[in-house]
């Protein structure tokens, strides 16, 4: 059985992909993830400058499938970043570097340094908020014209492929891919977390150190879904050009990463399952999906991509 | 304040398949060990489980007004320091806002709680000695009463005599106490770690667990390893989600929250961090 992918050019053992944000602060990390089945892994989003997160709590488990962040990018900077990418590739799987700016010029930076460092392709956060806490205003991948700039400014820098994250706090998701793809990406990825908020009643006030943050796990599954569901149904239409998308959001299991392979995702991202299978959550969902493909006769995943799309088009 | 007015229900239900939900707990008690430091007293049947150094995520929410001072972490790792039926102790020692904001607390106030969390303490052998630093004796008082009917010796290390603190509950508890000052004003005059290898000697020691300053722990790993007596240590590292979610606690390729806090020597071995780096907020690596 063959369950190797091919995105923009890398191959990838598996259609696995640890996301963002989760245990990708150090090199020795990634490298452990790397080895714990996934197909390739991406970096915590760095930025320019070291950057302080928010305060805590700043991860809280609402129930078993609602998860809570506000984070606020704690990240050292992308020159003392840097080295770490090269401790990651001693895994020998693939290192995407996701950076994340205030401006294209930013985005820019961080992008060349990344290069340099040898991440083999680069994951634009489009969707981080801004440098101040409790912040409630528009970021730049809620405005397409931005984001658009953004991605072309960064694809004029750098040869190594561009992936661009997406928010679904947008009024439309496939305004958003259109820019991504006008401004040159060679992939996109969604979802980013939901904008959510959680209150503790008995000290009457919200639970996260900034307040406000962004809901992942298993309980925004379906929502990512549709927002993918309405960019393949778009390309499958010929209302947007055809390029590959990666699903994300709140897959803990191989019938999950099916579930995004068969609406016609390349492949897909894992994150907040870690909290429930920790290092094994890669192996766990592996083991899943190849079960589903002997189940169903197939033998690579090409046999059942886009199968469920038909019924949406 | 109010009574816990949660979805009980969904929580119960929750708690029994992890560790990881947060609960508010009711300071039911608060003992003054010395100036610095106090023990806070809670009940709960999940967190009284407990390993020694085991810790929960302890939030302490400024509740005040709305005029909220974004520089202050609102929640540390802390670990359970005694335990005695359902309920167990916090002994803390005031030293950032956050623990500083949790000394005005008052009996009846509550706080937040996640855990227990990561891995504690496990000792092998019949005779065992802790080695404590300052507020590192906090998990060792726990492990101390989980190890009765063992020989336990036991050193304790403070600065100075004001600063000390367990050492009638240690009395109690071990076959030997022995006690270390920096400045000699009680006790041995020296560090928790100098007399660990004439203690090993005298008592044959099996194992050896220790909790304090990293700078003072990674001295006794160095002892241990002369001597080729087993240790663990229990460590620290800036924290953010404490759930293994965020990778921030990082020490080499090993998770503080979840692999540790507490590391053999064997593991230790291997890293390269340990008794040198730590991570600051932001990530980067700076000397301990």
């Amino acid at each position: 059985m063959d369950v190797s992918v091919n995105l923009c050019g890398l191959k990838f053992k598996n259609p696995l992909i640890l996301a963002s944000g989760i245990l990708g602060t150090k090199g020795s990390l990634l490298q452990r993830v790397a080895e714990s089945g996934a197909g390739a892994v991406i970096t915590k989003s760095i930025g320019s400058t070291p950057r302080k997160g928010y305060n805590n709590p700043t991860v809280v488990q609402v129930s078993e499938d609602v998860i809570l962040n506000a984070m606020g990018l704690p990240n050292p900077g992308c020159e003392e970043f840097a080295p770490e990418i090269a401790v990651a590739k001693k895994s020998g799987t693939p290192v995407i570097a996701s950076l994340f700016g205030g401006s294209k010029e930013e985005f820019a930076h961080v992008a060349v340094v990344m290069e340099k460092a040898g991440a083999d392709m680069l994951e634009l956060n489009v969707s981080c908020p801004h440098s101040l806490p409790r912040y409630k205003g528009l970021h730049l991948g809620q405005i397409p014209v931005e984001t658009e700039g953004v991605v072309k400014t960064v694809k004029q820098t750098v040869s190594i492929p561009v992936m661009v994250k997406l928010s679904p706090n947008v009024n439309s998701i496939v305004d958003m891919a259109s820019a991504c793809i006008d401004g040159g990406a060679d992939a996109i990825s969604l979802i980013n977390t939901v904008q959510a908020l959680e209150i503790e009643p008995v000290v009457e006030k919200p639970v996260l150190g900034n307040m406000i943050g962004g809901q992942s796990g298993p309980s925004i599954r379906c929502i990512a879904q549709r927002k993918v569901a309405d960019i393949l149904i778009a390309m499958e239409k010929g209302e947007l050009p055809k390029i590959p998308v990666v699903g994300v959001g709140g897959i803990e299991s191989g019938d999950d990463v099916a579930r995004f392979l068969l609406l016609g995702c390349e492949c897909v991202q894992i994150g907040s399952a870690v909290l429930k299978y920790e290092f094994d959550t890669f192996h766990k969902c592996l083991g899943e999906l190849t079960a589903y493909m002997r189940k169903k006769g197939y033998t690579n995943l090409d046999d059942f991509r886009g199968n469920a799309l038909k019924w949406l088009v | 304040m109010a009574g816990v007015t949660m979805d009980e229900v969904r929580d119960k239900k929750m708690n029994e398949k992890t560790n990881k939900k947060m609960k508010m707990l009711e300071i039911e008690d608060i003992i003054e060990e010395n100036k610095f430091i106090k023990s806070f007293y809670f009940t709960d049947k999940t967190i009284t489980k407990a390993e020694p150094a085991q810790f929960v995520m302890l939030w302490v929410p400024q509740t005040s007004s709305g005029d909220v001072d974004f520089s202050t972490p609102d929640q540390i790792p802390m670990s359970v320091s005694s335990v005695h039926k359902d309920t167990f102790a916090l002994t803390v020692r005031k030293y950032g806002k956050t623990t500083g904001e949790l000394f005005k607390y008052k009996k009846g106030d509550y706080v937040g709680m996640t855990g227990p969390l990561g891995r504690g303490f496990s000792a092998a052998g019949n005779r065992i000695l802790c080695v404590a630093g300052g507020i590192g004796a906090a998990p060792l008082l726990l492990l101390a009463q989980k190890l009765q009917g063992r020989k336990i010796h036991f050193v304790l290390g403070a600065t100075t005599k004001n600063e000390l603190f367990f050492e009638k509950k240690l009395e109690k508890l071990c076959s030997t106490l022995c006690i270390t000052t920096d400045d000699g004003s009680y006790g041995v005059k020296g560090f928790a770690c100098d007399p660990v290898p004439d203690m090993c000697e005298r008592y044959n020691i099996d194992q050896i667990c220790c909790c304090g300053p990293e700078i003072f722990m990674y001295k006794v790993f160095e002892i241990a390893e002369t001597l080729r007596i087993p240790a663990q240590f229990s460590l620290e590292r800036y924290m953010y989600c404490g759930l293994g979610l965020c990778g921030h606690c990082a020490l080499d390729g090993y998770l503080i929250c979840k692999d540790g806090p507490v590391f053999t020597s064997e593991e230790l071995k291997k890293t390269k961090d340990f008794g040198a780096k730590k991570v600051d907020e932001t990530g980067m690596k700076i000397d301990i």
